[in-house]
């Protein structure tokens, strides 16, 4: 299916053509003005070949007001679908701006707090101490990272509720790189791993909450095309 | 009233994070949820305070077939009652509306 702008300016070109037919035809259907035309000359020299002239004159007036007909019938269809066009385009213009107003923001605020927690919890990886490193984890985990993941599919699940994608679920999008962060996290709290262990789960850590950011950003931009 | 102690999903309080779908279908089997939902006692489900995070997808994968089931989140609660912490506790409130919230919206295959 074309998207609702597309259609609406092939509609409003369509318009513009029968408006044009409705100016432009009579001039040339009636080149001489449409009384002068019926009226025609006083003088007859030949009576028959006047009684055809204004035969064939008749029919082509007939012909015009049947064509003109069928372009008006078309021109009101057109009218009112691109007049349904513009109606659906302001609603979803609304619904976007709802949309921008109440998730988009919290969305990218939570997801910015994940970041910031995410880059703590990495310099925190990297104490060289295992049990100080488990405790400054867990202090973050704990404290800021999950309430802030909490919050944030908290949004996902309100656009869930609030969308009508039938069988879809926003919040499922989050799902895959949040397992992967967890796991990490368990191998970055457990005191008996080697640092080559917890300087993988690092890495996966970094990697899985850039996944996480982009998934999210990702389905901004679907639900916004969604809403188009 | 059945118990079920999370501390057994835990090897032995080295993970702190239940996560992934397949380990919560797995939890489900061995703890053999399927006849608890058939049956009529109430589940006690404790949460050790090691645990400080249960994923949605975690849930999804034990819980999903309970919740849309018992077709309402009382009902759900009324029969597996959870000891938690606070945190924990509404991470599991989350996951079981999201739950039913794809289930009301006919998914066949929710989440």
């Amino acid at each position: 299916m074309l998207p609702t702008k597309v259609l609406q300016r092939r509609f409003k070109i369509g318009t513009f053509f029968v408006v044009g037919w409705f100016l432009l035809s009579p001039v040339f259907a009636f080149p001489n003005g449409v009384a002068a035309d019926v009226r025609g000359p006083t003088q007859f020299a030949n009576l028959d070949e006047r009684i055809k002239q204004l035969e064939t004159k008749v029919q082509s007036r007939h012909n015009w007001i049947y064509v003109t007909g069928c372009v008006a019938v078309l021109g009101l269809i057109l009218s009112i679908i691109n007049f349904r066009l513009a109606r659906s385009d302001r609603r979803s213009d609304k619904k976007i701006k709802s949309f921008e107003t109440l998730y988009e923001a919290a969305l990218q605020s939570s997801l910015e707090r994940l970041e910031a927690c995410g880059s703590e919890l990495r310099t925190a990886a990297e104490f060289a101490e295992p049990k100080e490193r488990s405790e400054k984890v867990k202090e973050i985990w704990v404290n800021d990272f999950i309430p802030g993941h909490t919050a944030l599919t908290g949004h996902l699940r309100n656009l869930d509720e609030s969308s009508n994608v039938s069988g879809n679920s926003w919040a499922a999008c989050a799902d895959n790189p949040f397992d992967a962060l967890a796991k990490s996290i368990d191998v970055l709290l457990d005191v008996e791993r080697k640092p080559a262990e917890v300087a993988i789960a690092t890495e996966t850590f970094a990697c899985s909450l850039r996944e996480l950011g982009e998934a999210i950003r990702t389905e901004i931009i679907h639900y916004k095309i969604l809403l188009n | 009233m059945i118990t079920i102690d999370f501390d057994e999903l835990t090897e032995g309080g080295r993970v702190h994070n239940l996560t992934g779908r397949d380990l919560g279908r797995r939890a489900r089997e061995q703890l053999n949820l399927e006849e608890l939902d058939k049956s009529d006692d109430e589940v006690r489900i404790l949460v050790p305070d090691h645990i400080y995070l249960i994923t949605p997808s975690f849930f999804i994968g034990m819980f999903a077939a309970s919740v849309s089931l018992q077709g309402s989140l009382d009902k759900f609660f009324q029969k597996y009652k959870f000891e938690s912490e606070p945190s924990v506790l509404r991470q599991v409130h989350d996951a079981a509306k999201r739950v039913l919230s794809v289930a009301n919206k006919g998914a066949s295959a929710p989440f």
